[in-house]
């Protein structure tokens, strides 16, 4: 590259080592390992030219970045997943782990650098009684064996009685929302709301309160949660986090998440929530870690007060397409009597407007991190994008089949 | 016989609408093993752009200005070269460069070549569409067909649903690592067609059983995917798709022509899609309908109910909102629905 005509007054240069190891396992298994290492960046010069880019940073930047430590031995990866395989004939996992070093340059100056890793387990298995597909996704900071070597049990539980689930019906029953499916509505009907506008123009005119959820749900984001799979003290454009944000106070909308640009045109101040997900990407507006506060009831209360209706275990595919919410039911479980009825059902989807949350009737008192941190938004596949939620009661959730 | 070792450096220039230009210059290299890859994105060395950047400006000056002004921001132009060298045994290294241009609006390809072109390219759009009241044929444009393939392919992919279902048995699918769009041809292509890997995954209308392919498909070729969880995309492992049609189709008078189409969800049956519409109502000559609209379409019916190709298989570009731009080569598709269950 020519590239004298790049002073390189802001821009961002990452190194990563990444390792991808694959199981395949129909029945023979057979594993392969990918491995990494990145040196790349980006800058934008006087005339906004944006210039990507590959090896080393433009001389005049007159800096050097160690390359990360690799978090993860491949070994250990496959001694993890084959492990977890153990009980599957026919199953694909496919495990990811990214470190990357990372700094911003903003006109000649180097700002903070950060050091993230983050990890991520893909993976389907094929029903032994069905032959039904049952997908995984996990993901989060570190490097995930520790988490790896917990989930066999869990994992087959679930895979047993998504195998032996009936089709669910339509409807609109009273259901409990265990914490994993109830951060699903949450990230997708409170997260995405939260999330400035990527079209600029509309933060101008939206910077209204409003109801986005019931009474019962408050909610802050904070990027320094303790366990949460983001974390970080300073964002992707360089903006200090002030900690937890209360975003959704008793169900009232109470501030909008900012990147520099986005807060720009609000006429507000950004905060701390410009992320993107590599050297190549663009900054976008994006939740950290969504925390949503604990109620007072257990689990078991709700589900006494619910009688008759669904305890949904899972759910997956959750969408916010700019009017409505969606999810695919995973997996729910009758609830008969006031009790769990082991009777579990699959299939169909939630179908709802974006004040599904409106619904919501009390929020109970087991908060949990969401095992899977995966959010897509705007083509940028962040592993790290956290929803601490407890289980929640709703008075009805539209299901469609 | 498996390649020991490769590289492969795309530089670019690239301009949408009317902002300033996107410059791309990266190197990727990679040691094969027999069960482990080592890659590394690295210097490029020193690659002197100012010609592409010469040819990308002159070929956005000269045919931005025949783009109708609605348009103009989505209008995309880039100028590049790929070369890629590979080595097998002991046999000396394979290189091939190529050069490219692209144009493309509205989410459909409209020039994909490896000479510079300024002339007038035959955009379609002629006029403003009315507010949609006939009865209409419908038409997939290539790239329409090209997203709604990839939509029920994820599908049966990650559902292992191979059988059961079925699409028009005028249709076939054929998957390959070579790609209409150079950077994302991988460098096997260099080694000659007998590499390419092509493969059948829709044929007459039948989804065959395929074993899903390594990581090598995208992540050697597309580096932005290592900042990704493998395998969260199932296109992560689909090389390039190219569909054919069996049968042709005398081209209606006036039919509602879908540009593109962008799934908003995933799941068998009704989903949720984002598209870009115009009235066709006559060779090349649409009325345009500027913004987008969401539409609920059931990929399977729509692929069940295909009269026939109404133009060759060219060029297409299917838009996702995560996986990205994916290029591959469709025929435009007269399909037996009609305007109403579009728009109801």
């Amino acid at each position: 590259m020519n590239g004298s005509s790049f002073i390189g007054r802001v821009g961002f240069f990452e190194r990563s080592r990444g390792c991808f190891v694959t199981l395949k396992k129909n029945p023979r298994q057979r594993l392969s390992v990918f491995e990494c290492e990145n040196e790349c960046g980006r800058l934008l010069n006087e005339n906004g030219e944006r210039y990507l880019f590959s090896g080393p940073p433009p001389p005049s930047w007159n800096f050097c970045l160690d390359a990360p430590v690799a978090e993860t031995q491949a070994a250990n990866v496959q001694d993890a997943l084959v492990n977890l395989a153990q009980s599957w004939n026919q199953i694909t996992l496919h495990y990811s782990s990214v470190v990357t070093n990372r700094v911003r340059v903003n006109n000649g100056y180097h700002a903070h650098t950060d050091t993230l890793p983050r990890w991520a387990v893909i993976g389907s298995i094929i029903t032994s009684r069905r032959g039904h597909s049952f997908n995984i996704a996990w993901s989060g900071r570190g490097n995930g064996l520790k988490f790896l070597n917990t989930r066999a049990t869990e994992l087959e539980e679930l895979v047993t009685a998504f195998d032996r689930a009936n089709r669910i019906d339509e409807g609109t029953p009273e259901v409990v929302l265990r914490p994993t499916a109830a951060a699903v509505l949450l990230h997708e009907a409170v997260g995405h709301s939260v999330e400035a506008s990527l079209d600029v123009k509309r933060n101008v005119l939206d910077n209204g309160r409003y109801r986005v959820a019931s009474e019962c749900l408050t909610l802050c984001d904070n990027p320094m949660a303790e366990d949460g799979p983001a974390h970080y003290e300073v964002d992707d454009e360089n903006v200090r986090s002030l900690g937890a944000m209360v975003v959704v106070n008793q169900g009232l909308l109470m501030a909008r998440l900012h990147s520099r640009a986005t807060a720009a045109a609000a006429g507000t101040l950004p905060t701390g929530n410009g992320r993107a997900a590599s050297a190549f990407n663009e900054v976008l507006p994006r939740i950290s870690n969504l925390i949503c506060e604990q109620g007072e009831s257990s689990e078991d209360e709700m589900i006494d007060r619910v009688r008759q209706g669904l305890l949904i275990h899972r759910l997956a595919d959750g969408v916010n397409n700019g009017g409505a919410v969606s999810a695919k039911v995973i997996l729910a479980e009758r609830i008969e009597a006031g009790k769990r009825s082991g009777k579990f059902v699959t299939g169909g989807r939630i179908s709802e407007g974006l004040d599904i949350l409106l619904g919501a009737v009390e929020a109970g008192n087991n908060p949990t991190f969401n095992s899977n941190a995966l959010c897509g938004k705007a083509g940028q596949l962040l592993f790290d994008v956290g929803t601490c939620a407890p289980s929640i009661r709703m008075a009805s959730l539209r299901i469609v089949v | 016989m498996n390649p020991q070792w490769f590289n492969h450096h795309v530089a670019s220039v690239r301009y949408q609408g009317n902002g300033p230009p996107t410059i791309t210059n990266i190197a990727l290299e990679a040691d094969v093993h027999d069960e482990s890859i080592l890659a590394r994105l690295g210097d490029p060395g020193p690659v002197d752009t100012s010609e592409l950047k010469s040819v990308a400006e002159t070929m956005h000056e000269t045919l931005l200005r025949n783009v109708p002004e609605p348009h103009r921001s989505e209008f995309v132009v880039e100028a590049g070269q790929v070369k890629q060298c590979v080595l097998i045994d002991t046999a000396a290294p394979v290189t091939i460069e190529r050069t490219y241009r692209l144009t493309a609006c509205r989410g459909e390809v409209f020039a994909l070549l490896e000479k510079p072109f300024t002339k007038r390219l035959p955009f379609p759009w002629v006029g403003v569409a009315p507010t949609m009241k006939e009865d209409l044929p419908v038409i997939l444009g290539a790239s329409a067909v090209l997203a709604m393939i990839e939509q029920v392919l994820e599908f049966v992919s990650t559902n292992n649903a191979h059988t059961g279902t079925t699409i028009s048995n005028h249709l076939s699918v054929f998957e390959s690592v070579i790609s209409p769009y150079a950077p994302h041809s991988s460098p096997l292509a260099a080694l000659g067609e007998e590499w390419s890997n092509r493969r059948t995954l829709i044929d007459q209308g039948v989804f065959k059983k395929f074993a899903v392919r390594g990581p090598d498909s995208q992540l050697f070729l597309r580096p932005e995917r290592w900042s990704h969880p493998f395998g969260a995309l199932s296109t992560d492992s689909l090389g390039s798709l190219s569909v054919t049609c069996d049968r042709t189709a005398a081209l209606p008078k006036r039919a509602l022509f879908a540009e593109a189409l962008t799934p908003l969800s995933s799941g068998f049956g009704l989903i949720l899609w984002e598209g870009l519409f115009s009235v066709m109502t006559g060779k090349n000559k649409r009325l345009v309908d500027d913004a987008p609209i969401k539409v609920r379409l059931d990929a399977w019916q729509v692929l069940s109910q295909i009269n026939g190709a109404v133009e060759a298989p060219r060029p297409a570009l299917a838009s996702d909102p995560i996986a990205g731009d994916r290029y591959g080569i469709a025929p435009s598709l007269l399909t037996g629905i009609r305007t109403g269950e579009i728009y109801s």
